[in-house]
């Protein structure tokens, strides 16, 4: 039996740094990378915001004028998946929050006017939007959907699942911190992933040893302003259109890459409440608060 | 093997990592925007269980663990 070496594969997709790591022989890992990354390119092409020429972009022409419109059956998944996350966070996980980037810009330490929110607050809200699969109807001129929060963790799960159909049995998809561990070294020795100490930089909390599943990340740490002393993080809100308090971080374990983003988010949501429904939910969590206090539920190896 | 600096942050291969590690950059296949042939996993079915995972959780699993705070 030949030895299975560790192959990695730097790239760069959906704003951020990603990569796989694959043990196999050299033809089989190049084979299954370049299909697992062209999975990664797929989606970004379909659900970028950034891309006029993309579903989503297409999705929001039609909900910029209040009008329908019909989806294919990956659209229609993700679109089920997006109501499924807003109903089990009491409408706080909400794809048409997005919009709120106009009252927000995280470059300069300068907050919106409550006025400026109060223009954009009634345009926000899944429940405003009729999914009857596959028509998809905007009630209201003016809205839009972002896939933010979704898409990236997807891709992680497809690019996974894509290599293990190459026959790849032991590797790690991580796109920009959505990590999808395909399996354990071929010795059986998880991977060590370390979790950022949300108020040191470039520091670990703690390790967590995964040997096959799902780990995703929120903090208020990526993008946020300082105002008069006190942090205001990209995780908006979409009741309020203002930051989330409470949690400076939650990582979540599943068994698809999708669900540990869209529970760590929903906690981050949730504020101090999140910790009591991390526990309800009952997957493997670690998070951090405010003052710095940390909770866990994790056991000791992850092997989904 | 480490992997480091997770957590919605951008990883990094640490400066503890394995020896086993090989240099990326010796191993970066041309990328094209191919399809895999398999039809083994589809996106639909990757969506649907995720939906039935999404769906699943907190009705039965909440009783499970129980949460250890430690104060840092």
């Amino acid at each position: 039996m030949r030895t299975l070496k560790l192959f990695s594969f730097p790239f760069v997709a959906m704003g951020t740094s990603c990569a796989l790591f694959i043990y196999s022989t050299r033809n089989k890992a190049n084979k299954a990378a370049k299909y697992a990354i062209s999975e990664v390119l797929r989606i970004e092409a379909r659900y970028s915001r950034y891309r006029a020429d993309s579903v989503l972009s297409e999705i929001n022409l039609a909900a910029e004028h209040g009008a329908a419109i019909d989806v294919d059956e990956e659209t229609a998944g993700i679109l089920d998946y997006a109501w499924s996350c807003y109903r089990k966070s009491s409408k706080l996980f909400d794809i048409t929050s997005g919009i709120l980037r106009k009252a927000w810009n995280f470059s300069h330490p300068i907050l919106p006017e409550q006025g400026t929110l109060d223009r954009i607050l009634p345009l926000i809200g899944l429940e405003k939007v009729i999914w009857e699969p596959p028509r998809l109807t905007f009630t209201i001129p003016g809205m839009e959907l972002d896939f933010g929060g979704i898409c990236k963790e997807y891709a992680s799960d497809r690019a996974a699942g894509i290599c293990k159909e190459q026959g790849i049995d032991h590797g790690l998809v991580d796109l920009g911190g959505d990590i999808n561990v395909i399996g354990p070294n071929p010795n059986g020795e998880p991977w060590h992933i370390e979790i950022r100490n949300p108020a040191i930089p470039d520091t670990a909390i703690t390790t967590i040893d995964v040997a096959r599943g799902s780990l995703a990340t929120s903090g208020n740490y990526e993008r946020y302003i300082d105002v008069d002393g006190k942090r205001y993080c990209h995780i908006l809100n979409p009741l309020t259109g203002w930051p989330v308090r409470g949690l400076s971080s939650v990582s979540v374990l599943a068994q698809q890459c999708i669900v540990a983003g869209s529970v760590s988010t929903i906690a981050m949501l949730k504020g101090k409440d999140g910790i009591q429904w991390l526990s309800d939910i009952g997957l493997p969590h670690l998070w951090v608060d405010g003052d710095g206090a940390m909770g866990k539920m994790l056991p000791e190896l992850i092997l989904f | 093997m480490n992997i480091s600096g997770l957590g919605g942050g951008m990883p990094r291969i640490s400066s503890g990592a394995s020896s086993k590690m090989q240099s990326p950059a010796q191993n970066v296949p041309n990328i094209s925007l191919q399809q895999s042939t398999s039809q083994g996993t589809t996106p639909a079915k990757t969506l649907a269980k995720s939906l039935n995972l999404i769906n699943s959780l907190g009705n039965e699993n909440g009783k499970n663990g129980n949460s250890i705070n430690i104060y840092v």
